[in-house]
């Protein structure tokens, strides 16, 4: 991955990140190369970094594409997501998906054999979300009408039955 | 407060099957809506608004009572949570809460505890595939109503990694004490943990119990379909029945007089006792339930017993005398007169 690579020569891979001080004063991360760091004085030359230290690079940069996965409707990143356990909508599993895979094989690990049966086997809807979602939308707007009419804003009312209508030949569309 | 007139729960008003040994099975569904952010991150707003859709939808099924989040007392809650009507997350939890009960107080359909919806069922005796046709039936009704989050992959969207796929959690409560006194309880533990079922003792912290009450539960919920996690934990909890029965059958036939002690002290000390405290009610009363088991004792129904275990905790108590600022030693007094008054009742 692009993002891996030494921010510095862009050549070799980042194995730490750098806080520097750019020209506006403003401190930035940068990602560098072992031997952009030993060029750097920051690594004495000739010595290599022990396991731990290469360790806690590696966990510091899983840790920033933690949080820099990020859901867009609800804007829990994945690293909330694993500080807290728990997902923030519906949406998040579609935005960490491809981490989420591994995730959930940890924690919901059975005696089970093969690989592809962490998904799901049992009951589904049988609405469909969408009709479902219409559903709720037809409802909220019925209220809406109803408290319309109470108030005499028989304007506003006819724009809410517009819209009811709408919604209504959607579904019936839907249902074919 | 309407739960007054209501004076026991469905589970407790009958001995369902197995019941020497089962005193209740349930089943929980989680499920989510697809329209509203989840609870990490609805408002309390949005948290109101999903109150609202679910309150409308199951208004019209009918049959249920709502109770919404401003009759939730401390009291009130714990009172709930003792009937397994509510899980202790619900108790905790700083949403906006709803929560439907039945009139029998079998089902209960908790809102914005972890997921937006709980539907759950809770009955007397070993009878999961029974419960199962009833929350699945409920569950496809809302489902009608209400956009629930689904995906093909990863099943009902829930909060929480662990209860993805079914969002089903199916649970039984055991009386155990042939295990425990045998000291044969780890085992039948870890063997159920090695196939994946959870063993915690009721009452107590962690899996150390009072009254030697434990619950048993499925805990994965995707990659296999509801009726096959029934059917395993059936077959687990069939097993760890007889395991129990056959552990009592040992106890009386080795240690017939030392059991025989046991439960008539513990009639004696339940009979006459000026103060009571929970837990030595609980553990006395689960001792004298070995007792009816075994037909030592015929002075008291299996019924009664459930019943008391049932009332002698604080919350119950308090509400079923309708006396809800006892202090902790005017409840020991309490609750004392209480169990001998029922014990006094033969087979009422």
């Amino acid at each position: 991955m692009e993002e891996n690579l030494c921010q510095i020569c862009h050549k070799n891979i980042a194995v730490m990140t750098i806080t520097e001080v750019d020209e506006k004063g403003n401190k930035i991360e940068v990602a560098i190369c072992e031997e952009c760091a030993k060029k750097k004085g920051i690594l004495e030359s000739g010595k290599t970094l022990n396991l731990d230290e290469i360790l806690k690079i590696m966990l510091k940069a899983k840790e920033k594409e933690d949080k820099e996965l990020i859901c867009p409707r609800c804007l829990l990143s994945f690293y909330e997501f694993k500080k807290y356990g728990k997902f923030g909508c519906s949406d998040c599993f579609k935005a960490f998906e491809e981490k989420l895979i591994p995730f959930i094989k940890r924690i919901q690990t059975t005696l089970r054999e093969k690989e592809d049966e962490i998904f799901h086997k049992g009951k589904k809807i049988t609405i469909g979300i969408k009709r479902g979602l219409l559903l709720s939308e037809i409802k909220k707007l019925k209220g809406e009408l109803e408290r319309a009419i109470k108030e005499e804003d028989y304007e506003r009312a006819a724009k809410i039955r517009d819209m009811i209508k709408e919604k209504e030949n959607e579904l019936r569309k839907n249902e074919i | 407060m309407r739960f007054n007139k209501i004076l026991l729960p469905g589970f407790l008003r009958e001995i369902g099957k197995e019941g020497d040994v089962c005193i209740s099975s349930r089943i929980r569904f989680a499920r989510n809506l697809e329209n509203h952010l989840f609870l990490l991150k609805a408002s309390p707003k949005e948290q109101e608004e999903v109150i609202e859709e679910i309150k409308e939808v199951v208004d019209k099924l009918g049959g249920f009572e709502f109770y919404p989040e401003k009759e939730f007392t401390e009291l009130f809650l714990n009172f709930l949570l003792e009937r397994h009507l509510i899980s202790p997350d619900f108790v905790l939890s700083k949403n906006r809460r709803g929560l439907f009960v039945d009139k029998e107080e079998k089902v209960s359909i908790m809102i914005n505890e972890e997921d937006h919806l709980r539907l759950q069922i809770i009955e007397a005796g070993f009878c999961l595939d029974e419960i199962f046709v009833k929350i699945n039936e409920l569950d496809d009704r809302l489902e009608k109503e209400l956009p629930y989050a689904f995906s093909e992959k990863f099943g009902f969207l829930t909060a929480c990694p662990t209860n993805l796929g079914t969002g089903m959690r199916a649970s039984v409560m055991l009386h155990l004490p042939g295990l425990l006194l045998t000291n044969e309880i780890e085992k039948a533990i870890k063997a159920a943990r090695s196939i994946g079922f959870l063993v915690r003792g009721i009452y107590g912290e962690g899996t150390k119990t009072i009254g030697s009450y434990f619950q048993i539960s499925n805990q994965f919920t995707i990659g296999m379909k509801e009726e096959e996690i029934i059917e395993s934990t059936k077959n687990l909890v069939t097993e760890i029945i007889n395991y129990e029965r056959k552990a009592r059958d040992y106890l009386l036939k080795n240690l017939k007089k030392e059991i025989e002690d046991r439960v008539w002290r513990a009639y004696g000390i339940l009979t006459n006792a000026r103060l009571l405290s929970s837990e030595e009610a609980i553990n006395l009363l689960s001792t004298l339930r070995l007792g009816v088991c075994l037909e030592i004792i015929d002075k008291v129904s299996l019924l009664t017993i459930n019943i008391l275990t049932l009332l002698v905790k604080r919350a119950n108590l308090m509400f079923y005398l309708r006396k809800k600022d006892l202090t902790e030693e005017e409840r020991d007094y309490e609750r004392a007169l209480l169990v001998k008054k029922f014990l006094k009742r033969k087979n009422e």
